[in-house]
C-alpha cells in the first residue's frame, strides 16, 4: 500500500455457489464481482454506478465485512463503516435513537461512563444537524431523511476514516435527499473522511463523485475522474447509460450522448456472456468481442476503460 | 346514451377527508384536474402530497369507512362520484385502467401468466357477467389475444411468457406483462404509478418509450404519477404539481420546466442534481407537513423561503399567467 491511499482493493473476486436440489448441493456460482481493482485516496468520493446485479453493493459489503472474498485483497487504513439503503429497515425499531447511537459507542470506546455517552449521543446528533432530544425517540415517529441522519451518526460512531454509501438517498424524495448529501460532504471535510458512493442514480453520481467506475455484471468496465467520464464517456455501455437519464432542461440534454436505446436487460450473472459481457446488447459489437474479454485500458491518464473500440486499433 | 364532453376525465373540486383518530384530516383540497382525449399528463410530488389519493379516487380504491369524498369526478361528462358502484366497474378497470408501482407484487405469484391474462381478457369477453368460468371457445380466444397483447408490448416468444410465472420473468419484462394488461380492455384512459421506478436506467428507458408509443398509436390518454421531474418532462404534455392535497401550478411540461413560478415547483426543480455538476442545491427545508395541523393559509407556508404575511392565514386561488399555466400564489399576479 502506498502512503497516500485511504484504501486499496485488489483483484477482487466474489463467487456465490449456487444450491439447489435435495442435497442443496452447489450447482453453479454467480459470479457477482469479478477482479475488481481500484484505489481511494484520502478524502475522495469513489463512486460506483452500475444496473441492478452488476456486483456493485456486493463490493461496499466485502468492503467492511458482510462476506468474505473468494480471492483478491482489501487494503485499508483506519476503520471502516456503512450506511445502507433503506434508513427503516436498517434501524432497529424497538430501540430509541439514543440507544442505537450507545451500542457501537460502548463496543469502540470501552469505559466510557453514562454521562459520557449521553454526551457523546448529543455531540453525534448535532453532527448530523438533529435535536440532541431526539435521543429519547423511536425511528417510526422519524422521518425518511431523519432516519438516514440517524444512520449516519450511528456510522460515524466510531470514528471511522472510511464510509460505505449504499444508495444513501434513494429512498427518499429529491428535496431531502439535497440536505442529506450535503451533511455527507459536509462530514467529509470536517472529519476528512473518505467515502465509497453506491448509486444508480448518474446525475447523483455526477455532482457528488471525484472518481466514478461504472460496473457491468461484475467488472469495471470504465474508471474515471467524474467529469471526464461524463464528458468523454468511452464505453459504449456508459454511453448507453448516460443517454438514459431522464434530465429537467434542455440544456442538460445537450450534454448527454444522443440518443440510443440498448435491447434487452441485464444478462442473470448465472450466465455470464462469453467474451466481453456487454457483447449481447452493445450496438458496436464486433467480432471479437464475442470470444476475447477486454482489459481495462488507459486511454488518457486517470481515463481508463475495458473495450476492443479503444485500444489496439492501430494494430489490427 | 352519448353526452357531449370536452375533457376525457375532469377532476373538479375533488375533496377527501381521513378520518383519523385525531381529528379529520384534509388529505385532497379542492384538486382540479383535467385530461383530454390523446393527451400525457404528468401530476409531480413529493412522497405524501396526494398524488396516488387523486388517482385511488378516480379508481374507486379509497377504503369506504372513514373516507369522505367530496366534489365530482366527471369522465366522458358523467360524474363518476354519483354512479353506484356496478355502473362505476364498468368504467373504472375497463376504459379506465391502472398500472401500479411495483411490477413485482401486481402479479399474482401462484399463476402463469397466461391465466392472469386469460381471466381478465375472458372476463370481457364474455360481457363483464361476474363468475370466471370461461366457456372453452372463449378461452381459447382470449388466450390468442392475449400472446397478440404480449407481441404488442415488444416480448419477444409470447406462448414462452403466457406458460411462465410471474418470478421466472425479470423487473422489466413483468412491468410489460402489465402494460399489455392494461391494453387488454382497449381503454381510453391509462393512469400510471411511477412506471420504472422499481427499474434500472435503461429498462426504464425502454418501458417509457414503449409507452409512449403505444398510447400514441392507439390515442389513448396517459395520466403518470411520478416523482421523477426528468420522467414527467420527458414523457407528458401537460403537468400539474402537487403539494400537500393541493395543486399548486399547472402548466405545459416545456413551460413549467422552463419557467416555474411556484416557490415549491421551483425548489422542486432545484433539488434535482443536474448533469452540469454544478454542485447540489440546498433542496426545501423541512418536510411535507402534518394533515391534522396544516396551514391554515397556503400549505406551503412553512416552507416556503418567500413567503409574506399574508400566506399564513389566508390560502391562495388558482390564478391563470397565460393559457394553460395556473398558479396558486400569493407572489404572482
Amino acid at each position: 500500500m502506498n502512503s497516500s491511499e485511504v484504501l486499496v482493493v485488489d483483484k477482487l473476486v466474489k463467487y456465490f455457489p449456487v444450491k439447489g436440489g435435495f442435497w442443496r448441493r452447489a450447482h453453479g456460482q454467480v459470479r457477482a464481482v469479478d477482479g475488481v481493482s481500484f484505489t481511494v485516496q484520502p478524502c475522495q468520493v469513489f463512486g460506483l454506478v452500475g444496473e441492478s446485479g452488476s456486483g456493485k453493493s456486493t463490493i461496499g459489503r466485502l468492503l467492511v465485512g458482510l462476506y468474505r472474498p473468494t480471492s483478491g485483497t482489501i487494503t485499508y487504513r483506519g476503520k471502516m463503516q456503512m450506511v445502507f439503503q433503506n434508513p427503516g429497515s436498517s434501524l432497529n425499531p424497538r430501540r430509541t435513537v439514543g440507544k442505537t447511537l450507545e451500542l457501537p459507542l460502548r463496543l469502540h470506546h470501552k469505559g466510557l461512563t453514562r454521562k459520557e455517552l449521553r454526551q457523546r449521543v448529543a455531540e453525534l446528533l448535532t453532527q448530523v444537524e438533529l435535536n440532541p432530544e431526539y435521543a429519547n425517540k423511536l425511528p417510526r415517529s422519524l422521518s425518511g431523511g431523519q432516519k438516514q441522519r440517524v444512520a449516519i451518526a450511528r456510522a460515524l460512531a466510531s470514528d471511522p476514516k472510511f464510509i460505505v454509501l449504499d444508495e444513501p438517498t434513494s429512498a427518499l424524495d429529491v428535496s431531502v435527499q439535497a440536505k442529506i448529501i450535503k451533511l455527507i460532504l459536509e462530514l467529509k471535510d470536517q472529519l476528512q473522511l473518505s467515502y465509497l458512493l453506491i448509486s444508480h442514480d448518474l446525475s447523483l453520481m455526477r455532482n457528488v463523485a471525484d472518481v466514478t467506475a461504472v460496473m457491468y455484471l461484475g467488472k469495471i468496465v470504465e474508471i474515471a475522474p467524474t467529469a471526464e467520464l461524463f464528458a468523454n464517456p468511452a464505453h459504449p455501455y456508459t454511453q448507453v447509460l448516460l443517454a438514459s437519464i431522464p434530465v429537467v432542461s434542455v440544456e442538460e440534454e445537450a450534454l448527454k450522448p444522443t440518443k440510443r436505446l440498448v435491447e434487452g436487460e441485464i444478462p442473470s450473472p448465472l450466465q455470464i456472456p462469453q467474451g466481453c459481457s456487454f457483447h449481447t446488447r452493445c450496438p458496436e459489437a464486433m467480432e471479437i468481442c464475442t470470444r476475447v474479454a477486454p482489459e481495462l485500458l488507459t486511454i488518457n491518464p486517470d481515463h481508463q476503460v475495458a473495450c476492443h473500440l479503444h485500444g489496439k486499433r492501430g494494430e489490427s | 346514451m352519448t353526452l357531449t364532453y370536452k375533457q376525457l376525465l375532469e377532476i373538479k373540486d375533488l375533496t377527501v377527508d381521513f378520518d383519523r383518530f385525531g381529528g379529520k384530516a384534509r388529505v385532497l383540497n379542492r384538486v382540479n384536474l383535467a385530461v383530454a382525449k390523446g393527451e400525457k399528463v404528468g401530476v409531480v410530488g413529493e412522497t405524501g402530497c396526494g398524488k396516488s389519493v387523486t388517482m385511488k379516487a378516480v379508481m374507486n380504491l379509497l377504503p369506504t369507512r372513514r373516507v369522505t369524498v367530496g366534489g365530482s369526478i366527471f369522465y366522458k361528462g358523467r360524474d363518476l362520484l354519483t354512479l353506484d358502484r356496478f355502473a362505476r366497474r364498468q368504467i373504472t378497470g375497463k376504459e379506465v385502467v391502472m398500472i401500479f408501482q411495483d411490477p413485482m407484487t401486481s402479479l399474482n405469484p401462484v399463476f402463469t401468466i397466461g391465466q392472469q391474462m386469460e381471466d381478465i381478457i375472458g372476463y370481457n369477453l364474455a360481457g363483464a357477467k361476474r363468475g370466471l368460468r370461461l366457456p372453452k371457445r372463449l378461452r381459447q380466444e382470449a388466450r390468442e389475444q392475449a400472446a397478440r397483447f404480449l407481441a404488442a408490448v415488444k416480448l419477444a416468444d409470447p406462448e414462452r411468457i403466457l406458460n411462465s410465472y410471474p418470478f421466472q420473468l425479470s423487473g422489466g419484462m413483468r412491468q410489460r406483462v402489465l402494460i399489455a394488461l392494461a391494453l387488454a380492455n382497449q381503454p381510453d384512459l391509462i393512469i400510471a404509478d411511477e412506471p420504472g421506478t422499481a427499474l434500472d436506467v435503461t429498462t426504464q428507458a425502454q418501458i417509457l418509450e414503449l409507452m409512449d408509443q403505444l398510447v400514441q398509436e392507439r390515442g389513448i390518454a396517459l395520466l403518470m404519477i411520478t416523482h421523477n421531474l426528468g420522467v414527467v418532462r420527458e414523457t407528458t404534455d401537460r403537468v400539474y404539481v402537487m403539494y400537500a392535497g393541493t395543486v399548486v401550478e399547472t402548466a405545459a411540461t416545456d413551460a413549467l420546466f422552463a419557467e416555474p413560478l411556484h416557490p415549491y415547483t421551483k425548489g422542486l426543480l432545484d433539488s434535482v442534481p443536474k448533469l452540469h455538476g454544478q454542485g447540489l442545491s440546498a433542496g426545501i427545508e423541512g418536510s411535507v407537513p402534518d394533515y391534522l395541523q396544516m396551514n391554515p393559509g397556503c400549505r406551503f407556508y412553512p416552507r416556503c423561503p418567500q413567503a409574506l404575511p399574508k400566506c399564513e392565514f389566508e390560502p391562495p386561488e388558482p390564478r391563470s399567467i397565460s393559457e394553460n399555466h395556473m398558479v396558486s400564489c400569493h407572489l404572482i399576479g
